[in-house]
């Protein structure tokens, strides 16, 4: 068995399921990489044996917003990412609505070729410094480099 | 999620990654909305 996998990908219920091995992904990365997808999914975690198993399910908000755009993911919702980036946020409009830059998004699915829809899905603006992983507000993202000494 | 259907719902969260302390503080947010039952079931917490 791989070291990480994908166990299940339904693009008809946009749900997907992850298997990790656990001596590769600390507990603690697995929290905060699930806490970044909170505002856009539903995230349960789950072990079995020496993996987690990861279910995601697109939350009610994430669906209303793809309908809206005709299955395009073109903006977040208000204080979107803000959490996972350490309350960081752009101004809001008097709507509300923090600025925000067009991303491309998932493209509808192709009757012919086979495509399942989540091509090119923005679950992670890597443009955004704002967003998630990128933020990395848990500094999981930092060099161990000068903790060790070595450099 | 091991079963939904319109007005009830069972999850099982493992253990080793869901604390008793986490899922009571969740349900006593959402009291409002639904009564939470949870139990012992193996290496997982059963919340219904």
């Amino acid at each position: 068995m791989t070291r990480s996998q994908i166990e299940t990908l339904d693009a008809a219920t946009s749900t997907l399921t992850l298997s990790l091995d656990i001596g590769l992904y600390p507990r603690d990365v697995l929290y905060a990489a699930a806490y970044v997808f909170l505002d856009r999914a539903y995230v349960l975690l789950d072990r079995v044996e020496s993996r987690f198993v990861v279910h995601f399910a697109p939350s009610t908000r994430s669906r209303r917003r793809r309908s809206r755009h005709g299955g395009r993911v073109r903006e977040r919702a208000p204080g979107a990412g803000a959490a996972a980036s350490g309350g960081r946020r752009e101004p809001a409009d008097h709507r509300g609505r923090g600025r925000r830059r067009d991303r491309g998004g998932a493209r509808p699915a192709s009757k012919d070729s086979g495509a399942t829809g989540l091509e090119g899905a923005t679950l992670i603006d890597p443009a955004d410094p704002q967003d998630g992983f990128v933020a990395d507000p848990q500094g999981i993202a930092r060099p161990w480099e000068p903790n060790k000494g070595t450099e | 999620m091991t079963s939904l259907d319109t007005d009830t719902a069972t999850v099982r969260l493992h253990r080793a990654l869901y604390s008793e302390e986490a899922i009571a503080e969740a349900a006593e947010t959402f009291a409002g909305f639904a009564s939470f039952a949870v139990r012992a079931d193996g290496e997982h917490h059963v919340v219904e």
